[in-house]
């Protein structure tokens, strides 16, 4: 490190966030054919949570000849100072221009992450757009769960990788390095990649319109699958952080995919075909993090937790060895209708998290989120007996068919929570009550809603604030005007890379946390872009072709729509199984529970 | 007990006290060092640092007390398991936890200098300006009288040995007062090469000082 970039990084808040040199960090000094660096649009300690950079980072050092750096989405402070000197954004192992690497790879996991790209490029002297840039710049590549739909973003990318990034980056990086040898164009080897199963190169394969919609692709997209999870690369010796990150532990990964198939989730319906990784894996995975990281907390991480089969014989076989015995277990996902294992030490408890996502069962039926009444009340009832000390809960605002009663019946639950409480003469739990605003995200059943509008939103909020006004109680809730650009951004085509840019020139940045979201600056985009915004917030037609249809995901418009009709029936749909198939599609991707 | 003497530098001299606590633990953990811990509902690993140094400073003489008994080959186990900038270089074992920081009386502190007026520079070491310092974004003025040990310059580096403890001077408030009144200072921080404790009256290393209560126990 340069003392002239010591004394920038020392000007800034928590500048160990650009230091690099955590443990485990990989030697950029080696020799390498290709440098790539990964970025992600978010603060370091979001980034460095990220279990997906983890993996992508420690594969591709793995990698012969290759060497991966990271960079993360600089904080305001840094921005500015970065902005007001000739220092260009640097990579955190080798502080190196990222300018000097041969990909620039970005990790995009949230909608309302997009401006961060955009100003981690200007800051790195990078021109945004993909027609702006010759071959002296790197390839600029991106991939992440927002690659659901990749087209809003399709000017800034030169390409974009679709799927588990351990089959289709692993290939990508190993091709440019021969490329690379022969001296290729940019050109020629995105021709070339575009073969590659999730590669998508949007200057090759743009949709045709034709009035202004789609009318067909010239080729689509087969998302890249990870198809036996138990073979596929997992890192155990990761990178332990120098500051304190979001979610540091050490994570194991149970399985990819979730089962139950709730109608407003996207990683559901994404992530399918559902692996699996088993038990005797995970355990060993589980003793090597905690050796090699010093870690004292282990998450068992997946879409749903609770769901996975062999999880009381491996919390077991983890609470009975030397090494992970004295770790403490952190169980994401938890369902309410399962029974919540024994994991803590007694005087230990804290709180408990669950999504009952709606008030009422007539619209837990509606979104198919399979638990009843009775499910959550004899699990919380189970948890205040334990002894646990509170409880998180998590709700949505604005979901299909939602009336003012499904809203009301919120506080109800709350009510009956506290009543058990007090029956258990345990007035001091507490419940925190959180809403989020209901996204119509691509690839589920209900992508073809409409946002809530945002009185709606607001008086909803409004109703709930007045009805838990409870001692004990805490109530939070999620922006109405971030949540309108988030739907905007998921749903968007193309010319969405032009409010994106609009909005970032206007000031927009860091739009996912609270205090930087800048309502005026989107609004100035979307004007300036004449962009139909409203219609993009509405009801979608089912007959349109959707942009994100440029992506072969496996799960069927067909299932999707059946799913939807079930819905507005209030009908459910029971979880899938090794036994059962839903029969969405997803299986010609590589079928589900495959090497089980 | 264990005392270990390491340095922090390079891009370890951005890490905070507290993360850098936590850095050490885990490090000791990682080396496998069988390490007492606390007895309560929150057990914590019994270990413990000399006092904070200042954010952006590096230095060659920390040190660290771990309870434990000694172990095999324990620095170099320590050391291949600690991050870039931190680094073990001695190790002592004691019955119980040295009284190196009530003890503590200097610090000796080396920054690089382009220039420097020596006349001016005497006057400074002899108190004769008040330093500034910054507490919670407000400037205060403070006496330098007799906080100053020592202070030269030779050959582009400046040798400062400071008030520690109870009282102290941090050098970064001597710098920037040399910085205003005689000289050019090219490091943002300053390295930290020594530490004393005062035994009895006497002015001694701390290394001496381990050595010499480590005495008759088991030597590393």
């Amino acid at each position: 490190m340069t003392e002239e970039y010591k004394k920038l990084l020392l000007s800034v808040n928590k500048p160990s966030r650009y230091a690099g040199g955590e443990f485990n960090a990989a030697n950029a000094d080696k020799r390498a054919d290709v440098r790539m660096c990964l970025a992600f649009a978010d603060l370091y300690e979001v980034g460095m949570s990220n279990i997906g950079l983890r993996i992508l980072y420690h594969m591709l050092n793995e990698q012969d000849g290759v060497v991966c750096e990271r960079c993360f989405t600089p904080d305001t402070d840094m921005a500015e100072k970065l902005r007001g000197s000739c220092t260009a954004l640097k990579s955190l192992e080798s502080h190196r221009d990222l300018t000097r690497f041969d990909i620039l790879g970005f990790s995009i996991g949230f909608e309302l992450c997009y401006t961060n790209i955009l100003l981690m490029l200007e800051l790195a002297r990078i021109p945004l757009r993909r027609a702006e840039r010759n071959d002296e710049y790197p390839l600029i590549i991106a991939g992440g769960p927002c690659m659901v739909n990749p087209e809003p973003l399709a000017d800034f990318f030169d390409c974009m990788l679709i799927g588990d990034g351990e089959e289709c980056l692993k290939k990508l990086v190993e091709m440019y390095k021969e490329c690379k040898k022969i001296g290729m164009s940019k050109e020629e080897f995105l021709k070339k990649a575009a073969d590659i199963d999730g590669v998508y190169v949007p200057w090759l394969a743009a949709p045709i319109y034709e009035e202004g919609k789609i009318a067909a692709f010239t080729r689509r997209v087969k998302r890249s699958v990870a198809k036996n999870l138990d073979k596929t690369y997992f890192p155990t010796e990761i990178i332990v952080p120098n500051m304190e990150i979001i979610h540091d532990r050490a994570v194991v990964e149970l399985q990819r995919g979730c089962s139950n198939g709730c109608r407003f989730c996207q990683a559901c319906f994404y992530y399918r075909p559902m692996r699996t990784r088993s038990a005797k894996t995970l355990f060993e995975q589980a003793k090597d993090l905690i050796n090699n990281t010093g870690y004292d907390e282990l998450s068992l991480a997946s879409l749903s937790t609770g769901d996975y089969k062999e999880l009381p014989c491996l919390v077991s076989a983890l609470k009975s060895d030397e090494v992970t015995a004295r770790v403490k277990l952190s169980l994401p996902s938890l369902r309410l209708s399962k029974e919540i294992p024994e994991l803590s030490a007694p005087g230990r408890l804290g709180s408990l998290t669950f999504a009952p996502e709606a008030g009422t069962q007539r619209l837990r039926d509606v979104i198919n989120k399979n638990i009843s009444e009775c499910e959550i009340d004899s699990t919380l009832r189970g948890a205040i007996k334990r002894g646990y000390k509170g409880v998180k809960l998590y709700f949505m605002i604005g979901l299909p068919t939602e009336t003012d009663e499904d809203v009301a019946a919120i506080a109800d639950i709350v009510h009956k929570i506290k009543r058990f409480a007090a029956a258990e003469r345990n007035k001091s739990f507490y419940v925190t009550v959180s809403t989020s605003v209901f996204i119509p995200k691509p690839l589920t059943p209900f992508q073809w809603e409409a946002h809530a509008s945002r009185g709606d939103v607001e008086r909803k909020q409004n109703m709930l604030r007045g009805l838990l006004k409870i001692k004990n109680v805490k109530y939070s809730w999620h922006d109405a005007d971030s949540s309108r650009i988030e739907t905007l951004l998921a749903r968007g085509d193309r010319s969405l890379s032009d409010v994106i840019e609009r909005a970032y020139k206007a000031g927009a940045v860091m739009d996912s946390w609270s205090e930087h979201f800048n309502k005026d600056a989107w609004a100035r985009a979307i004007s300036e872009s004449g962009i139909n915004a409203d219609g993009l917030l509405g009801k979608l037609d089912e007959g349109e072709i959707a942009p994100w249809e440029i992506i072969d995901n496996g799960v069927t418009k067909e299932y999707l729509l059946k799913e939807r009709g079930l819905a507005y029936e209030g009908k459910t749909t029971p979880p899938c199984s090794e036994s059962c198939c839903g029969a969405c599609g997803a299986n010609k991707l590589g079928g589900c529970y495959a090497g089980n | 007990m264990l005392v270990i003497k390491y340095s922090k530098t390079g891009g370890a001299s951005l890490v905070s006290h507290i993360d850098a606590l936590r850095i050490l633990q885990r490090s000791a953990k990682r080396a496998g060092f069988k390490v007492k811990y606390s007895e309560g509902f929150s057990p914590h690993m019994e270990l413990s640092t000399s006092l904070p140094l200042p954010l952006g400073d590096e230095s060659l003489c920390e040190y660290m007390f771990i309870d434990m008994q000694s172990e095999q080959s324990a620095l170099q186990r320590l050391n291949d398991n600690m991050p870039l900038g931190f680094r073990a270089s001695r190790v002592w074992q004691t019955e119980k936890l040295p009284p190196v920081i009530a003890l503590l009386q200097y610090n000796d502190y080396v920054a690089d200098c382009a220039t420097v007026n020596a006349d001016i520079l005497k006057e400074i070491a002899d108190g004769k300006y008040p330093c500034v310092i910054t507490k919670k974004g407000i400037e205060y003025q403070t006496d330098a009288t007799g906080r100053i040990k020592r202070l030269e310059y030779a050959e582009g580096k400046l040798y400062m040995t400071l008030k520690a403890g109870e009282n102290n001077l941090r050098p970064d408030a001597v710098l920037r007062l040399i910085c205003d009144k005689c000289g050019d200072v090219i490091s943002s921080a300053s390295l930290k090469t020594a530490q004393y404790v005062n035994v009895g009256g006497k002015t001694v290393n701390t290394d001496d000082y381990l050595e010499e209560i480590c005495m008759g126990h088991n030597r590393l």
